[in-house]
């Protein structure tokens, strides 16, 4: 009773020390470059662009290599565009009121938002090095397990390494570079999350 | 003394005694475990139409097992505080509760399909499919891969194009909940609401005439609304709905029944002053009422609540003879009786024939519940008259004096006006007929089944904020589809759902939900299949044109998905089921979602001319059926209006008019009262029109067999003024229909009773 106590106060004062390490700007700009292991393939889906993220308002994650497709997200729905900019396929939130976890899981892994992610998932949170920090998270409802078996963020000031492993087995790594903090969004980037 | 010298009269009491001695025993069976039936498509006729049968019976055997609760907040961590709460009321045990954890989809129906998957395919994939270029499905195909996270139901080695997820998607939507936390959940104008869908065990209904459900529900309503703040309840259910009507009409009948049985009791104490003809009259109606109710159960099988209801005001009629017998004793010696009894019997045994007759006439029309309740009434009057005759003078043996206040009762016949004669009388005629006219012809009728039902508003308003917010199909249109075998029924479906499918589109409909939507036909599912198999190979190239991969999976058509196959996960799901009638056809139901009265005409237009396609709007159906009743029985109401006039002939020659007369004008003053107020005629007014004629023609009778004879106009005016109060009290029921009728015997039984002594003939004491 007594350890699991401290286990809890443990995980909580580790959780508290990777927070004080991450910056909460609200605005986040940066590249990433992703690198997707699909069940079957020999060789992993390379890809790479920028992306942009605004807490609470959504995830513009904008892929230029090996060509360009947008996929934006707010909490009422999922948008895939092409390059040359006409809709690809959009889903509705409000048609398929899971998408609302998903997107909210999307956009709050880019920039570890503890508070969002612990809605859905376990936590368990350490510091590493002088200004780093690791976080492995386990889905909590069912639903969600049968999307998500685990996945694990790393970083310092910002997040910069993400795995994500899917039920399917499909396992997706992104490194992020080059993160810059704002206040807000450009209106081009609003638009894009309208 | 007496006993000795009327033999025959012996033998009749002592026969009824044996009728009253099996009467008991059946009553005592019927109580120990009683039964009513509160559906009200069960009072209406029966159509020759076995397939529509049918798909009522699955439509009403699906809706009967199950009732929802929605528990909602703004706030969604007090949505499932409250749902808690709430299901430890309803369902402590969850023996009740439907699977919330999991997929949208019910158990089970995942695997035939995932078999299958290669052949689903959403309208809108299948119209992509076919015009999209090589370059647009490559393209579609690297953008699926290119995402952060897969579509989580299959590989995209096997599914490049997310067709799967893209038909599985389309399917859930059939229900608007989703699992959150362990709880269903569906967000709905700024909302949060928890579902907890029951389904009732085989015995479903065994505890409805208790409250059972009513009763948890209650309760929950209760706990929930304890803990305070803005929290909701909304619970919708045919169990639920049947518990309320029956909980009303138990208030309804007691109300009436005993309010008539005072007011009977009242009249009897003032006019007789004495005990014994008030016991001896509650005999002849405690008899009347429980041989009704079991002659119209073992005919019936089982009595209908709004029998019931109907049958509490029988008490205001059956008193009369057992008033009318006491009227003619009064102040005259105790060993007159048997005399009394014998002068005053033509007149009763008249009285009875003409309700008979009337009664006869509503029971030649095919309708379950207006027969059910010829059979109680004629029953009841009959078994409270042949006690009256068989008993009273056996029970009744010690003097009746005249009271003070039925001398000065009977003694307001010789101040009633009579019609004037002369320019007076025309004068009053022609505005008389004014009036009457003046009324009927702003007369207007409905005919709509729901007035039929009692439910309480408020619950029928949560029946249809839960559907709105579940947006559940409605049973009350529905399309009837059918074909040789399978695979005929569903080209018959796929050809309705593609001329629905736009209807959807443009928002004329919510939606709608068919077999073929889960199953599509074979031909369907082979051209699907053929689709997806280029899409794939398409997909594949562009994969190793764009990175070198190569897919080596043998593409082909996946085995045919059949209807058995869902078969077993079907039960109960009206909208995904099939049967089959007896010579082996096919059918299926195609559901519809939020229905409105505009779109009836397009929804009907859908079905024309396609083969095995029939379009059924029950409500339309209902309401056509209660105007086609209601004209029918009017057209026999003036036939009885006939007969009754010949049968008044045969006994009083030319003064049979003046019984006649008094009835006629009150029921067209009724029907003109309805015409000025506004109250719409319908089904039953008519039927209380027949019943006034059967019950207004005996005051006529009465004052023309016993012309002037003051015991006569006593008991004539005791028996108007209770038959007025037990139908007054039925003006008060929550059933609109039986209102309506309440009202319309109110009207017709006081304007009869008034107008009847206008018409007496001179009598020979005055």
């Amino acid at each position: 009773m007594a350890a699991a106590t401290n286990a809890v106060q443990g995980a909580e004062a580790a959780t508290e020390a990777v927070l004080a390490r991450l910056h909460q700007p609200a605005v986040l700009r940066g590249q990433f470059v992703q690198s997707r292991q699909i069940q079957g393939f020999r060789r992993p889906v390379e890809s790479s662009g920028d992306f942009v993220v605004a807490r609470n308002r959504g995830l513009v994650w904008h892929t230029l290599k090996p060509f360009e497709s947008t996929l934006s997200v707010n909490r009422e729905r999922l948008r895939v565009t092409n390059g040359s900019g006409g809709t690809g396929t959009t889903l509705d939130a409000r048609r398929e009121p899971m998408l609302r976890t998903l997107n909210d899981i999307l956009q709050s892994v880019v920039i570890a938002d503890v508070a969002a992610l612990e809605r859905s998932f376990t936590l368990q949170a350490k510091a590493v090095g002088a200004e780093g920090w690791e976080m492995a998270l386990q889905p909590k409802d069912a639903a969600l397990r049968a999307r998500f078996s685990a996945i694990t963020l790393a970083g310092d000031a910002h997040v910069q390494n993400v795995l994500l492993q899917e039920a399917s087995g499909d396992v997706t790594t992104v490194r992020f570079l080059q993160q810059q903090e704002d206040t807000q969004l450009t209106d081009a980037e609003a638009g894009k999350l309208q | 003394m007496s006993l000795a010298s009327h033999p025959r009269h012996r033998v009749l009491a002592l026969l009824w005694l044996v009728a009253m001695a099996a009467l008991a025993w059946h009553q005592w069976q019927l109580w120990r475990n009683p039964s009513f039936s509160t559906d009200v498509t069960e009072l209406l006729p029966h159509q020759p139409d076995p397939q529509l049968e049918q798909a009522t019976e699955r439509l009403v055997a699906a809706a009967t097992r199950q009732w929802v609760v929605l528990v909602g907040a703004a706030d969604w961590e007090r949505s499932m505080q409250a749902a808690a709460v709430a299901l430890a009321q309803l369902d402590p045990g969850r023996a009740r509760l439907q699977d919330a954890a999991g997929d949208a989809l019910p158990t089970g129906l995942l695997a035939p399909l995932q078999r299958a998957r290669g052949a689903l395919l959403t309208p809108q994939s299948r119209d992509w499919l076919r015009t999209a270029s090589s370059a647009d499905i490559g393209q579609r195909a690297l953008q699926n891969l290119l995402q952060p996270i897969g579509d989580g139901f299959s590989s995209w080695r096997e599914d490049p194009l997310g067709l799967w997820s893209d038909w599985l998607r389309e399917r859930a939507q059939w229900s608007a909940l989703r699992p959150r936390d362990g709880w269903l959940w569906i967000a709905a104008g700024g909302t949060d609401w928890i579902a907890l869908p029951f389904t009732e065990t085989d015995n479903a209904f065994s505890g409805w005439s208790r409250g059972e459900n009513s009763r948890r529900l209650a309760a929950a309503r209760a706990a929930v609304a304890a803990l305070g703040g803005d929290v909701r309840v909304l619970a919708a259910g045919a169990v639920l709905q049947a518990e309320a009507a029956a909980q009303r009409a138990r208030w309804e009948v007691t109300v009436i029944g005993t309010g008539s049985l005072l007011a009977v009791i009242l009249l009897t104490f003032l006019t007789f002053g004495s005990l014994r003809p008030i016991l001896l009259v509650t005999l002849s109606l405690a008899i009347g009422c429980a041989a009704a109710l079991s002659v119209t159960q073992l005919v019936f099988g089982e009595v209908h609540l709004l029998t019931t209801v109907f049958g509490a005001s029988l008490v205001g009629v059956a008193e009369d003879y057992g008033i009318h017998y006491f009227a003619a004793r009064q102040g005259k010696p105790v060993a007159e009786r048997w005399e009394q009894l014998r002068q005053i019997s033509p007149g009763l045994w008249l009285a009875l024939a003409t309700s008979g007759i009337a009664y006869l006439a509503l029971g030649l029309a095919p309708f379950p519940g207006i027969r059910q309740i010829a059979v109680f009434s004629c029953v009841g009057l009959l078994a409270a008259f042949l006690t009256v005759l068989c008993w009273f003078p056996w029970l009744d043996r010690k003097p009746l004096r005249v009271t003070a206040f039925a001398t000065r009762f009977a003694s307001t016949l010789d101040k009633w006006p009579r019609w004037p004669r002369g320019r007076m009388g025309v004068v009053l005629a022609v505005a008389g007929i004014a009036v009457l006219a003046g009324g009927l012809a702003q007369l207007r009728s409905v005919d709509d089944v729901r007035t039929l039902q009692n439910a309480p508003p408020q619950l029928m308003a949560e029946q249809i904020e839960v559907g709105r917010i579940l947006g559940l199909a409605s049973p009350a249109q529905v399309y009837l589809v059918s074909g040789a075998d399978s695979d005929e029924l569903l080209r018959n479906e796929e050809a309705l759902t593609a001329r629905l499918a736009p209807l959807a589109t443009a928002g004329t409909i919510g939606g709608y939900q068919a077999l073929s939507d889960w199953v599509p036909s074979a031909g369907t599912q082979r051209a699907n299949a053929a689709l997806v198999m280029h899409a794939n190979r398409e997909a594949w190239r562009a994969l190793a044109a764009a990175t070198g991969e190569r897919i080596d999976i043998e593409a082909s058509a996946p085995p045919l998905l059949t209807t058995a196959e869902l078969a077993p996960v079907a039960q109960g799901l009206p909208a995904i089921s099939e049967w089959r009638d007896a010579e082996g056809r096919h059918f299926s139901l195609v559901m519809l979602q939020a229905v409105t009265r505009a779109s009836l005409p397009a929804l009907a237009q859908a079905a024309a001319q396609l083969p095995g396609v029939r379009f059924i709007d029950n409500t339309a159906r209902y309401s056509q059926l209660l105007s086609r009743y209601r004209v029918r029985l009017s057209a026999l109401l003036l036939v009885g209006l006939a007969a009754v006039a010949l049968v008044l002939q045969w006994r009083y020659g030319r003064r049979g008019w003046r019984a006649w007369l008094p009835t006629l004008l009150g029921g067209l003053f009724t029907l003109a009262c309805f015409g000025w107020t506004g109250v719409p005629m319908q089904l039953f007014v008519v039927l209380a029109l027949m019943l006034l004629l059967g019950m207004g023609i005996d005051y006529g009778i009465f004052m023309q067999e016993h012309p002037g004879e003051r015991s006569v106009w006593l008991a004539v005016a005791i028996a108007g003024i209770s038959t007025l109060l037990a139908f007054g009290l039925l003006a008060l029921s929550t059933t609109p229909a039986l209102r309506a009728f309440g009202l319309a015997m109110l009207i017709g039984e006081t304007s009869i009773w008034l107008l009847t002594p206008v018409f007496r003939a001179e009598s020979l004491h005055s």
